[in-house]
C-alpha cells in the first residue's frame, strides 16, 4: 500500500523555511528570498539598482544620489533600521529569530488544531474519537432539532388543514362527472366584463367582482389548486379545436366571441404553466362542472350559468397527498403566495386566487397559513441562527487566521462608547476652564457648558480584546 | 527609502495639541489650529530649502480651543470652529485679524469645511446639527443630523458627513446652496434651534467600518471617499450605487507587540502559563488626506506613522518612519507639493491624562518628490 499523501508540512518544515527579516514573509528557497530582498527592500528608487544589503543601498544612495537612507522600504514599522546588515537569512538578530520561530510554531499548532476541529480528525496517535467529534455534533444538534420541530409542526398544520378542507367539500371524482354540462356553457359570466382591458386585469377583475363563484372552489383552499380551474374553464381552447358549445353561447350571449380567441391564446395559459394538470385540450370531458356541484349551488337568477370552476383531474387521494406534501415538502409554507403566485402571474391570472375561497375555507386557509407561517418562522429563525453561527465561527476563524492568533488591543475606543477623542479631551478640566471663560464673555448661560456627553476617563484598554474579521 | 523626502520640523509650533492643518488656496500659507486656542500661520519660504515654511508671526488667539479651521475663497479669510460653539470668520487683512461670528451651535462645533464652487461654509457640531452658511450673504440655516457628527469632507458637488452609529450621509451641495438662499436667515446665530430645516440627504449610507469613524476624505475626482476609524482600519467607498462592489476596507496602523501575559490553555497544550504572546496594538487612524494630483491618499495614525496608499490598486505606496507622537492632522497642499503633518500626543495614543510637553507638538512638512506619492501599478 502506498503511503498516504501528506498535505500539510510538519513543524520542522515550516520552521526551516527561509523568511525575510524586513517583512516576515517566508519563501520556498533562500535564492528567492534574496531576490525578494533585493527587489523589495534593497532597491534604489532613483535608479532602480538592486543592492545586496541595506548598508549597500545606503552607501549607494549617499554616493550616487547624495541622499540619506533613513529607512528600509516596504519593511514592517519596527524593522526599518538601516544599520542592521541583513542578507538572506544572515544577520537577523537572535531575539528576532527566536521570536519568529516562536510565532511560526505557535501559528503552526494553532492551524493544526483548527484543521482538526474542522475536519474532525483526531490527532495522530490518539486513534479513536477525540473530543472534537463531540464538539461537532454539539454544534449542529440544536438547529437540527429546531428544524425538525418546525417541519413537524408544518406537516401537522398542513394535515389538519387538508383534513378540514376534505371534510368541508369532499373532492369529487372528476372521472365520474360526465361531460353533461359542458364547461363552455358555464364559461360566459365571469369573463363577460373584460372586453376592453388587457389580459391580466381582465382575469382578476371578473373573479373579483363575482366572489360567489368562488364557492365551488371551496375545497381547494390551496391556491395551487384554485389555480387549476383556470385550466378548466375554456377560454383558451386551441384554435381549431371543435368546441361548438363554447363559441355558441359566447356569440349569442356576449357578442364578442372573436375577441376571446385571439386575446387569450392557448399558449398563454399552458406552456409557461408549471401546473401539474394536463392542458385543457386533453381532458375536456372530465373537468366540467359535476352534478354534485351543480346541486349544491343554485344558479343565480338572471345570471348565466355558473362557470365550471371545478376540480382538476386530481382524485382525492392525490389531492390529500398534495395537501400534505405541499407545505412541509417544499419547506416554504408561504408557498401560497410565494411559490404559487408566479405561476398565476405567468398565466396572467394573478388576481384570481383570493375570491375563489369560501368563508369556511378562508378559515382553514388562515389556520393553515398561520400554522405554516409560524412553522416557517421558526424554521427561518433556526436557519438564520444557523447562518449567523456559521458566520460567526467563520469570522472568528478568519480573525484568528488574520491576526495570526494575536489578540488585538485598541489604543482608543475599546469601550465603543462613540465618544470621540476630541470630546474626551474637551471634557478635561484644563479645556473646560477655557470654555468657561469664553462662555462667560458672551454673557450666556454658563451653567450648561461643555459637551453634553458624559466624561469617560478610562477607555478600559486591554480588557476588551477585539477580534473581528471585518473588512479586508 | 530612496525617494523619501526629508521631513522638516517647523520652528515655533503651537504649544498644545494640533487639531487642524490647512493650506491656503494659493498654497503660500498654511494655518495650524491648536487646542491652545491659537491659529498659527506659516508662510512659504522658497529661498530657505531647509524650512519650506516658516512661522509668519501671526498667531490668532481665540477664546476657546479650536477644533477645526478652513480657508475661505482666498488667502485672506479663515474660518474656525471650536469649543466656544461659534463659527468664526477671521479677516486676515485687518491687522488684528478681525473675528466675526457667523453662527452659534448649541454645543462645541467640531468640523468645518468650505466649498469654493458653491461659496458654502459647512460646520458640524456635537449637538447633532449642521450649519450651512453662505458667507457672501451672511445667510445660514440649521440642518438637523440624526446623530453626532465626527467628520466632514467635500467634493466639488457633495458633502460627506460621518456620524455616530456608522452613519454616513451625503448631501448635495447645490441643493444646500439653493436652500440656504431660500430658507436661510441672517441672524447672528444666537438663540435656540427652532428654525431647523430638515433636508433629505442625497445618499444615506452605512460605513463599512464597524468602529467609530475618525476621519473622512473625498477623492479629488469626486468618485468616492475614504473613511478611517479608531480601530486601525480604512474603508474606501464610492458614491455610485453601481460601484458598491468596489468598496473595501483594510487594516493599517497596527503594531504587533510582544507582551508577557498569562495565556489561557493554548493550542499547543501549555496551560495557563506566563508566556510571551503577541498582541496586535491597534491605533486609531486620525487623519486622512488625498493627494490632489495623484489621487493617492495618506493616513496618519495614533502610532505616529504616515502611510500613503493607492486607492485604485489597493497598494501601499509609502510608509514614513514613525514620528514622536500621534498624527493628529495632515494635509496635502493644493498643488500636491507638500505634505503637512501635525504631531501631538493625546487621546489617540492612549496618553490622555498627561499634560502636553513642549517639543512633543510638532508640525512636520515634507516637500514631496515628483513621484514620491504617485500611485503604483497593480500587482
Amino acid at each position: 500500500m502506498t503511503k498516504k499523501k501528506r498535505t500539510h508540512p510538519d513543524v520542522d518544515e515550516v520552521l526551516s523555511r527561509p523568511w525575510c527579516y524586513y517583512c516576515e514573509r517566508d519563501f520556498d528557497d533562500l535564492k528567492i528570498l534574496i531576490s525578494h530582498q533585493k527587489a523589495r527592500h534593497f532597491k534604489c528608487n532613483r535608479c532602480n539598482r538592486r543592492l545586496n544589503t541595506a548598508g549597500g543601498l545606503s552607501v549607494h544612495m549617499t554616493q550616487v544620489h547624495k541622499e540619506n537612507l533613513d529607512a528600509v522600504e516596504n519593511a514592517l514599522p519596527n524593522r526599518v533600521d538601516v544599520n542592521i546588515e541583513i542578507f538572506g537569512m544572515e544577520g537577523i538578530p537572535e531575539d528576532v529569530l527566536m521570536l519568529h520561530n516562536q510565532r511560526v510554531t505557535q501559528q503552526f499548532y494553532q492551524e493544526e488544531a483548527e484543521r482538526r476541529a474542522q475536519t474532525g480528525n483526531p490527532p495522530p496517535g490518539t486513534g479513536g474519537r477525540g473530543g472534537v467529534g463531540v464538539k461537532r455534533a454539539k454544534k449542529e444538534t440544536p438547529e437540527e432539532i429546531k428544524k425538525r420541530l418546525a417541519e413537524h409542526k408544518a406537516k401537522k398544520a398542513a394535515e389538519a388543514a387538508a383534513a378540514a378542507a376534505g371534510n368541508a367539500a369532499p373532492t369529487p371524482n372528476p372521472q365520474a362527472s360526465p361531460a353533461a354540462n359542458s364547461p363552455f356553457q358555464a364559461y360566459p359570466t365571469p369573463f363577460a366584463a373584460p372586453q376592453a382591458s388587457p389580459p391580466a386585469p381582465v382575469y382578476s377583475q371578473p373573479y373579483g367582482v363575482l366572489p360567489m363563484y368562488g364557492a365551488p372552489q371551496g375545497q381547494f383552499p390551496q391556491p395551487g389548486f384554485s389555480a387549476s380551474p383556470i385550466n378548466a374553464p375554456p377560454f383558451g381552447p386551441p384554435p381549431g379545436q371543435p368546441f361548438p358549445q363554447y363559441s355558441q353561447p359566447a356569440v349569442g350571449g356576449y357578442g364578442a366571441p372573436p375577441f376571446h380567441q385571439p386575446q387569450y391564446p392557448q399558449q398563454a395559459f399552458y406552456p409557461p404553466n408549471p401546473n401539474p394538470y394536463p392542458p385543457r385540450s386533453q381532458h375536456s370531458p372530465p373537468p366540467t362542472a359535476d352534478p354534485r356541484r351543480q346541486n349544491s349551488l343554485a344558479n343565480a337568477p338572471g345570471l348565466p350559468q355558473r362557470p365550471s370552476f371545478n376540480a382538476p383531474q386530481v382524485n382525492r387521494s392525490q389531492l390529500q397527498e398534495m395537501h400534505q406534501g405541499h407545505i412541509p415538502g417544499q419547506g416554504q409554507p408561504q408557498a401560497n403566495e410565494q411559490t404559487e403566485q408566479p405561476s398565476h402571474t405567468q398565466d396572467g391570472k394573478g388576481g384570481a386566487v383570493v375570491p375563489t375561497i369560501t368563508s369556511q375555507d378562508v378559515d382553514d386557509l388562515i389556520a393553515s397559513a398561520t400554522a405554516a407561517g409560524a412553522a416557517q418562522k421558526t424554521e427561518l429563525g433556526s436557519a438564520t441562527e444557523q447562518q449567523t453561527t456559521a458566520k460567526e465561527t467563520a469570522a472568528a476563524k478568519k480573525g484568528e487566521k488574520k491576526g495570526k492568533g494575536a489578540p488585538t488591543r485598541l489604543i482608543f475606543g475599546a469601550d465603543k462608547s462613540e465618544i470621540s477623542p476630541e470630546e474626551k479631551m474637551a471634557a478635561l478640566p484644563r479645556y473646560q476652564k477655557m470654555v468657561q471663560t469664553s462662555r462667560d464673555k458672551t454673557k450666556e448661560d454658563t451653567t450648561t457648558l461643555g459637551t453634553a456627553e458624559p466624561m469617560v476617563t478610562n477607555p478600559a484598554l486591554g480588557s476588551d480584546d477585539v477580534m473581528d474579521g471585518q473588512g479586508d | 527609502m530612496s525617494s523619501s523626502s526629508t521631513p522638516h520640523d517647523l520652528a515655533e509650533p503651537p504649544t498644545d495639541a494640533i487639531s487642524s492643518l490647512r493650506f491656503s488656496p494659493s498654497n503660500n500659507t498654511f494655518a495650524a489650529a491648536s487646542w491652545d486656542r491659537t491659529i498659527s500661520l506659516y508662510n512659504r519660504t522658497p529661498e530657505t530649502p531647509d524650512t519650506p515654511f516658516t512661522f509668519s508671526g501671526t498667531r490668532i488667539t481665540c477664546r476657546a480651543p479650536i477644533l477645526d479651521i478652513c480657508w475661505g475663497f482666498d488667502d485672506n479669510t479663515l474660518y474656525s470652529v471650536g469649543l466656544d460653539y461659534d463659527v468664526r470668520s477671521h479677516d486676515l487683512q485687518t491687522p488684528e485679524s478681525e473675528q466675526s461670528v457667523l453662527s452659534t451651535h448649541e454645543a462645541a462645533s467640531n468640523k468645518i469645511a468650505y466649498s469654493a464652487q458653491h461659496d458654502l461654509l459647512l460646520s458640524t457640531s456635537w449637538d447633532s446639527t449642521l450649519h450651512v452658511h453662505k458667507p457672501a450673504t451672511g445667510m445660514f440655516m440649521r440642518v438637523p443630523l440624526p446623530t453626532k457628527p465626527f467628520a466632514l469632507s467635500l467634493t466639488a458637488t457633495r458633502v460627506v458627513i460621518a456620524m455616530a452609529e456608522r452613519k454616513l450621509w451625503v448631501y448635495d451641495l447645490l441643493s444646500l446652496a439653493t436652500l440656504v438662499d431660500q430658507a436661510g436667515r441672517t441672524a447672528n446665530g444666537t438663540g435656540p434651534n427652532h428654525d431647523v430645516t430638515e433636508i433629505v440627504p442625497w445618499q444615506q449610507r452605512e460605513s463599512n467600518l464597524k468602529f467609530m469613524t475618525r476621519a473622512v476624505a473625498c477623492m479629488p475626482d469626486g468618485q468616492g471617499f475614504a473613511t478611517s476609524s479608531i480601530e486601525g482600519r480604512v474603508g474606501v467607498e464610492f458614491f455610485d450605487p453601481g460601484e458598491q462592489a468596489k468598496t473595501y476596507a483594510f487594516k493599517c496602523h497596527r503594531q504587533t507587540q510582544t507582551t508577557s501575559i498569562t495565556s489561557e490553555p493554548g493550542a499547543d497544550g501549555e496551560a495557563g502559563e506566563q508566556e510571551e504572546r503577541e498582541v496586535d496594538i491597534v491605533y486609531p487612524v486620525n487623519a486622512l488626506a488625498f493627494h490632489p494630483v495623484h489621487g493617492t491618499f495618506a493616513t496618519g495614525g495614533g502610532d505616529g506613522v504616515v502611510s500613503v496608499w493607492d486607492a485604485q490598486t489597493k497598494r501601499r505606496v509609502k510608509q514614513y518612519p514613525k514620528l514622536g507622537a500621534s498624527v493628529a492632522a495632515m494635509e496635502f497642499s493644493g498643488d500636491g507639493k507638500f505634505l503637512a503633518i501635525g504631531v501631538s500626543p493625546g487621546f489617540e495614543d492612549g496618553k490622555e491624562d498627561e499634560e502636553i510637553q513642549q517639543g512633543q507638538v510638532k508640525i512636520v512638512v515634507r516637500e514631496l518628490g515628483e513621484n514620491e506619492v504617485k500611485g503604483r501599478p497593480a500587482k
